[in-house]
C-alpha cells in the first residue's frame, strides 16, 4: 500500500486543484500497475471496506442478533444474560396493526420526500445554468447556508415559522385578503404536520441534490446541446434527449441515495414533536428509536430496524439492475 | 478480530458484575481513595447554579486532597439515552443527576447503589414526594436534590379589567372570575391558558376528584383513570380547557412561560419559576407582566387546596461507579444544608422540610410552599416509567383536548395501555 | 463569475436582444428561489441579531427589530464556545481527507475493474446505507468503548467516515463512468502511465464531482449530533452537542442559540466559498475537454 510515489506532480494539469488526496490515490494503482487480475481492484477497495467492516460490521452482527433475543437495559447492563427468544421479536412487530400503519406512512412520505426534492432540485439546477453570475452566486450561498443549518436548529426556524401562537407564516397568510390563519395549528393532524415535516425535509435536501447535479451538468458536453438544437430540439428536447441520458447515472444515484435517506428521516420529526412524535406521526425510525430507547426494548427496536432495510431493499431493488448496470466494465 | 472482541466483551461483562458485588455492601469496597470523581448534572446547575457545583467539589476536596472531579452536563432528553449506554461499560458516572420520575426504573432494574439516608443531612426531613421517588422495596437509592411546586399565576391587571378585585380562594370563584374575564377579552384570549399535554395539571384535578392514575392491590397495579372520581376530574380538565384555553390544543407546557408572556392570556397553572421567566424581560412582550403577576394556591373542585405534582430532582450512585463512598460525600456536599440555602435561592424548593417550613414564613416564597404541602406523585409501579415514557397521558389528554375522543373513551383506552405495561419490570 | 457566465452565454445562439430579456426572466425567478429557499436561513439570522426578547412574538414582525450583539456574547459566555468548534473542525476536515481519498480510490475500483464480486460490493456499500443509524447506536458505542475509542476524535472520524463513504463511492462512480476510457487510453497511447493517465486525465474532469462530495462530507461531519453525543463526553464535545446547551428545564434560549448557530453556520460558508473558485475551475475543465 506504501509505494513510493514517483510520479511527477509538475506534470498535472493546472485545473487540478481540488483537496489532497491525489497522492494517496496514486500509490496503490501504481504499486499494482501490472494488469494483474484482481488484486488491484481488492486493493483499491480494502481502505473503505476496512472502515465500513471495522465499524458497522460488528455493529450489524450485534443488530442482528439482537432482534433474536430479549433484550432490555438489564441485559444491556449485563445484570442479566440475554435469551434467546427465536422469531418472537419480528412476530411480535409484524402481527401489531400500527407497524404497518407505520409502514405505509413511511412510504407516502419518502415518496413524496423523494419526488419533491429530485424535481425541485433539477428544476434549480437547470435555472442556475440560465441566470446571471451573481444571482447564481446569491443562490449557492444560500443553498449552502441552509444545507449547512444545524438540522436541530433548521427544525427549531420551521416550528417558529409554522407555529400556531406566534408563527410568520399564520401571520403573513392572514395578511392575505380573505384568509384567516391566526392561530391555524398546522400539527393538530398527522399529514397536515407530515406535510410541513416534509418541506423541511425537501427544503434541507434540495441544496445537496442541486450542487451534485450543477456538477454533473458541467459534464454534458456543450457541442452536443448546439448539435440538438441546430437539428431543430426544442428546450425540453434538448433536455429530454441530450442532457438527461447523461445525468442518467447521477439522477439514479440520488434518487436511491434520497430513498434511502428519506426513510431514514429521524430528528425532523423527533425534534418537530417536541421528542415524542405522536402516533399519527411515527415514521419507522422514529417507531425504532421509541421501541428502542423509550420502552428500552433494544430487541424490538433492533428488528423494526431490520424490516426498515428489508423494505429498502426491496423498494431499492427495482433500480439495482440499472445501477449495476451503470459503467459496466466489459 | 471478532473473537478478539467478544472475549473483550466477555472481560467487561465480568469486571461488571465484580463491580455489581462490590457495590451491594453498601459501598464498603466503594473505593474511598478514589482519584477521580465524574458527576452527571443536566444543564440547569451549569446555566444556573455553576457556584453550587464549584462548592461541592471544594468541599470533596479539601477532604481529598488529589482528587479531580469532573463534570458533564447534559440536557434533559439526552441524558438518559446516553447513561444507558455508558452503564453498559466501564464509563459509568460516580454520581447522575434523575428527574424524581425517571428514577424507578432504573431503580427496579437495579443500576443505582442503595445509600444509607443518615449519611446525608435532613434525611429524616425530605419531603415526602421526593423521598418516595428514591425509594424502592424500603431501601433508599438516591437523594432528593431540590423540588419544584406547582402554583397558580394571574395578572391582577386583566382580573381588575374585568372587575375582579380579589385573589380567588376557591375554585368557583376562580371560575367566576375566569368566566368575567374571558367574556371581558372574548376571542383569541386565553382566560387560562392551559396546554392540553400537561399531565401533571391534569392529574391534579384527578387526584383530587379522589381518582388516581393507577392503583395497588395486592401487589399488582390497575389502571384506574377510567373509574368515575377519575373521570370526574378529567371531566373538569376538559370544561377548564374548553372554556378558557383558547391557544394550541396540541401543544405541551414547554413553551408556557413564553406564551404567557406574550400577554395573550390572563393565568397559568405550572412551575412556580414560570410566573417569574414570563415577566423577564426577555419574555415579557407588553411590559405589563412584571409588575402585575401574582401567584396564588390553586385551589381544587373539591373545595381543598388542590394537589400540585411534585417535580424535583434527585442524585443516584450508579452500581458500577468504582468511587461510591466518595460520591455520596460529594452528595451530601452538594445537596446538604448549605447547598439547599443556594437552592432555594434561585428559586427551587428545598427537598425537605425543615427548610420548607421557613419558605412559608416568607411572603415571597409561602405560595409555592403552602401549594406543595398537598401534593400526588406518580405510581410506584415496576412499569411506570414504560407509561411515562410512551406519553400514553399526554396522547389521551390531546385527544381529550381536541375533542378526537370523549372524555371516558380516551381515559379507557389509555388505562388499556397502562395496564399492558405498568406491572412488567 | 463573470467567466463562468459568459461561456453559459456564448452557447446560447438566439438574437443578444431576446437573450438579454430573458436572461432578466431567469434571473427574476432565481432571486424568488433566492428568497423562499433563504426565508428559514434569514429568520435564524433575524432571530441572531434582534433583541432577545422579540426573539418569540405573537406578532410577529418579518424585518429586523433592533441590532444587537449580545445573543452572541451570551452565546459565547455560556460554555467554552471555541473548543468545541475547533474539534468540529479538526473531525471534519479529517473526514473529508481521508474520506475522499479512500472513496477515490474504492470507487475507482468498481468502476473501472471489472473483477469477481464487483457486484457484491456495490450492493453491499448500498445496503450498509439503509441501516437506521438510530437503531445502531448502542452497538457502535460498545464497539469503540472496546476498542479504545471513546471520548477519541479518532473514534468520531472513522464513525462520520463509515456515514459518508458509502455516498462518496457511489457519487464519484456515477462522475467516473461519464469520463470516456478513451480519453485515459489515449493517454495511455501518448506513453501516460495507468497512474498518469488518471492523473492527468481523470482527475481533472473529477474535480466538480470531489468538490461536491467533499462538501457534503463536511457537512454531514459538521452538523452530525446524536453520535456526536454519545461518543464523546462533554470534555470534548463538538459544536452541534454545544448548541444544547442553550435548553433547560427551563426553557430555551432561542435567541443566543440563534447566534451560536450563526457562528456555526461561518464556517460552512467559507468553506463553500473558497470551494466555489475550484467548482469554477473544474467549469473550465469540463470546457477544455472539449
Amino acid at each position: 500500500m506504501s509505494a513510493a510515489d514517483t510520479t511527477t506532480p509538475a506534470k498535472v494539469p493546472p485545473a487540478r486543484q481540488a483537496p489532497p488526496p491525489p497522492p494517496a490515490a496514486k500509490e496503490p494503482a501504481r504499486a499494482k500497475r501490472t494488469p494483474g487480475g484482481t488484486a488491484v481492484p481488492w486493493a483499491l477497495l480494502a481502505p473503505c471496506l476496512l472502515v465500513l467492516v471495522l465499524v458497522l460490521g460488528y455493529p450489524l452482527v450485534r443488530l442482528v442478533t439482537l432482534s433474536f433475543q430479549k433484550f432490555g437495559q438489564p441485559q444491556l447492563w449485563g445484570f442479566q444474560p440475554a435469551e434467546s427468544v427465536g422469531f418472537d421479536n419480528f412476530a411480535n412487530v409484524l402481527g401489531d396493526g400500527e407497524f404497518w400503519s407505520v409502514v405505509l406512512r413511511t412510504i407516502v412520505f419518502a415518496a413524496g420526500c423523494v419526488v419533491f426534492t429530485m424535481v425541485a432540485g433539477m428544476l434549480i439546477a437547470l435555472l442556475l445554468q440560465r441566470v446571471s453570475g451573481w444571482v447564481k452566486m446569491l443562490i449557492n450561498i444560500v443553498l449552502v447556508a441552509s444545507w449547512g443549518m444545524p438540522i436541530i436548529v433548521a427544525t427549531t426556524v420551521f416550528k417558529w415559522l409554522f407555529d400556531a401562537d406566534y408563527g410568520i407564516l399564520n401571520a403573513l397568510l392572514s395578511k392575505l385578503p380573505g384568509v384567516e390563519m391566526i392561530g391555524h395549528n398546522w400539527f393538530a393532524s398527522g399529514p397536515e404536520g407530515l406535510a410541513v415535516i416534509m418541506l423541511l425535509v425537501v427544503w434541507g435536501a434540495v441544496p445537496f441534490v442541486v450542487i451534485t447535479l450543477s456538477a454533473g451538468l458541467t459534464q454534458v458536453p456543450k457541442e452536443l446541446e448546439e448539435a440538438a438544437r441546430l437539428d431543430g430540439a426544442g428546450a425540453w428536447g434538448v433536455f429530454r434527449h441530450v442532457t438527461l441520458p447523461i445525468l442518467k447515472p447521477i439522477i439514479v444515484m440520488l434518487t436511491t441515495l434520497s430513498v434511502i435517506w428519506d426513510v431514514g428521516v429521524f430528528p425532523q420529526v423527533f425534534v418537530m414533536r417536541g421528542g415524542h412524535p405522536e402516533a399519527e406521526f411515527q415514521l419507522l425510525t422514529t417507531y425504532s428509536y421509541d421501541k428502542a430507547f423509550v420502552v428500552n426494548d433494544y430487541a424490538q427496536g433492533s428488528a423494526i430496524a431490520l424490516l426498515t432495510v428489508v423494505l429498502l431493499l426491496g423498494v431499492v431493488a427495482v433500480y439495482m439492475r440499472q445501477m449495476l448496470k451503470i459503467g459496466e466494465v466489459e | 478480530m471478532k473473537r478478539k472482541l467478544t472475549v473483550a466483551i466477555g472481560i467487561a461483562g465480568m469486571m461488571v458484575s465484580i463491580a455489581a458485588c462490590g457495590g451491594e455492601g453498601s459501598g464498603e469496597s466503594g473505593g474511598a481513595d478514589a482519584k477521580e470523581l465524574t458527576v452527571w448534572l443536566t444543564v440547569d446547575a451549569q446555566n444556573n447554579w455553576p457556584e453550587l457545583v464549584k462548592a461541592a467539589d471544594a468541599a470533596v476536596k479539601k477532604k481529598h486532597p488529589g482528587i479531580t472531579v469532573k463534570h458533564e452536563y447534559y440536557g434533559w432528553p439526552d441524558k438518559n439515552t446516553k447513561l444507558d449506554a455508558v452503564l453498559a461499560t466501564d464509563k459509568a458516572p460516580d454520581v447522575v443527576e434523575m428527574g424524581n420520575t425517571e428514577m424507578l426504573g432504573y431503580m427496579v432494574k437495579g443500576a443505582f447503589a442503595p445509600v444509607d439516608p443518615a449519611k446525608f443531612d435532613n434525611s429524616d426531613a425530605w419531603l415526602d414526594g421526593l423521598k418516595a421517588s428514591v425509594t424502592y422495596e424500603g431501601k433508599t437509592y438516591g437523594v432528593p436534590y431540590y423540588a419544584g411546586g406547582r402554583v397558580a399565576n394571574w395578572r391582577k391587571d386583566v382580573a381588575e379589567e374585568a372587575g375582579v378585585k380579589a385573589t380567588p380562594k376557591t375554585y368557583d370563584e376562580l371560575t367566576a372570575a375566569l368566566d368575567k374575564i374571558q367574556k371581558k377579552q372574548g376571542g383569541k384570549f386565553s382566560a387560562w391558558y392551559q396546554p392540553s399535554r400537561d399531565w401533571y395539571a391534569a392529574m391534579s384535578f384527578v387526584y383530587d376528584a379522589g381518582g388516581s392514575i393507577a392503583k395497588e392491590e395486592g401487589g399488582q397495579w390497575k389502571a384506574n383513570l377510567s373509574s368515575p372520581e377519575s373521570l370526574k376530574g378529567l371531566e373538569e380538565f376538559k370544561n377548564v380547557l374548553d372554556s378558557y384555553m383558547k391557544g394550541d390544543k396540541t401543544k405541551d407546557e414547554a413553551d408556557r412561560p413564553i406564551v404567557y408572556g406574550q400577554g395573550k392570556s390572563a393565568m397559568i397553572f405550572g412551575a412556580a419559576w414560570e410566573g417569574a421567566t414570563a415577566a423577564d424581560p426577555k419574555n415579557d412582550k407588553t411590559g405589563e407582566l412584571k409588575d402585575n403577576l401574582e401567584a396564588f394556591v390553586m385551589p381544587g373542585p373539591s373545595g381543598k387546596n388542590i394537589p400540585v405534582f411534585l417535580g424535583g430532582s434527585d442524585l443516584a450512585i450508579p452500581v458500577k461507579s468504582d468511587a461510591q463512598d466518595v460520591a455520596a460525600e460529594w452528595i451530601n456536599a452538594f445537596t446538604g444544608a448549605k447547598g439547599q440555602k443556594g437552592l432555594m435561592e434561585k428559586g427551587n424548593l428545598p427537598n425537605n422540610k425543615t427548610d420548607l417550613a421557613t419558605l412559608k414564613d416568607d411572603p415571597a416564597t409561602v405560595v409555592p410552599a403552602t401549594a406543595a404541602e398537598s401534593s400526588w406523585f406518580v405510581p410506584m409501579a415496576p412499569g411506570w416509567g414504560q407509561v411515562e415514557k410512551a406519553q400514553v397521558l399526554q396522547t389521551m389528554l390531546q385527544e381529550i383536548g381536541t375533542g378526537k375522543k370523549s372524555v371516558e373513551a380516551a381515559a379507557k383506552e389509555a388505562d388499556a395501555e397502562i395496564d399492558k405495561v405498568i406491572n412488567t419490570k | 463569475m463573470s467567466s463562468v457566465s459568459s461561456t453559459s452565454g456564448v452557447s446560447t445562439l438566439a438574437a443578444p436582444a431576446r437573450r438579454r430579456r430573458s436572461k432578466i426572466g431567469w434571473n427574476l425567478l432565481g432571486l424568488l428561489v433566492f428568497v423562499t429557499a433563504g426565508f428559514p436561513v434569514y429568520w435564524m439570522l433575524n432571530t441572531a441579531f434582534k433583541p432577545a426578547k422579540d426573539a418569540i412574538d405573537p406578532d410577529p414582525s418579518l424585518f429586523p427589530t433592533g441590532l444587537t450583539l449580545s445573543n452572541f456574547s451570551r452565546a459565547l459566555d455560556i460554555s467554552d464556545f471555541w473548543g468545541p468548534v475547533g474539534r468540529s473542525l479538526v473531525v471534519s476536515l479529517a473526514v473529508v481527507v481521508v474520506g475522499m481519498a479512500v472513496g477515490m480510490l474504492a470507487a475507482l475500483a468498481i468502476s473501472r475493474f471489472a473483477f469477481r464480486g464487483r457486484k457484491v460490493v456495490i450492493v453491499g456499500i448500498l445496503a450498509v446505507q439503509m441501516v437506521p443509524l438510530v437503531a445502531m447506536i448502542i452497538p457502535v458505542f460498545l464497539l469503540l468503548n472496546d476498542l479504545g475509542q471513546y471520548d477519541r476524535l479518532t473514534g468520531l472520524v472513522i464513525t462520520y467516515l463509515t456515514f459518508i463513504l458509502p455516498f462518496t463511492v457511489w457519487t464519484l462512480r456515477g462522475f467516473i463512468v461519464n469520463i470516456p476510457k478513451e480519453l485515459e487510453e489515449a493517454a495511455m497511447v501518448d506513453g501516460c502511465s495507468r497512474t498518469g493517465a488518471f492523473v492527468r486525465v481523470v482527475f481533472p474532469l473529477l474535480a466538480p464531482g470531489l468538490v461536491a462530495t467533499s462538501v457534503y462530507a463536511f457537512i454531514q461531519a459538521w452538523n452530525e449530533y446524536l453520535y456526536a453525543l454519545m461518543l464523546m463526553s462533554q470534555q470534548n464535545q463538538t459544536a452541534t452537542v454545544w448548541l444544547a446547551n442553550f435548553t433547560t428545564k427551563h426553557g430555551t434560549e432561542y435567541a443566543p442559540m440563534m447566534a451560536g448557530s450563526t457562528m456555526l453556520a461561518v464556517p460552512i460558508v467559507i468553506l463553500f466559498l473558497l470551494v466555489q473558485r475550484k467548482m469554477a475551475a473544474g467549469l473550465t475543465a469540463g470546457a477544455v475537454k472539449g
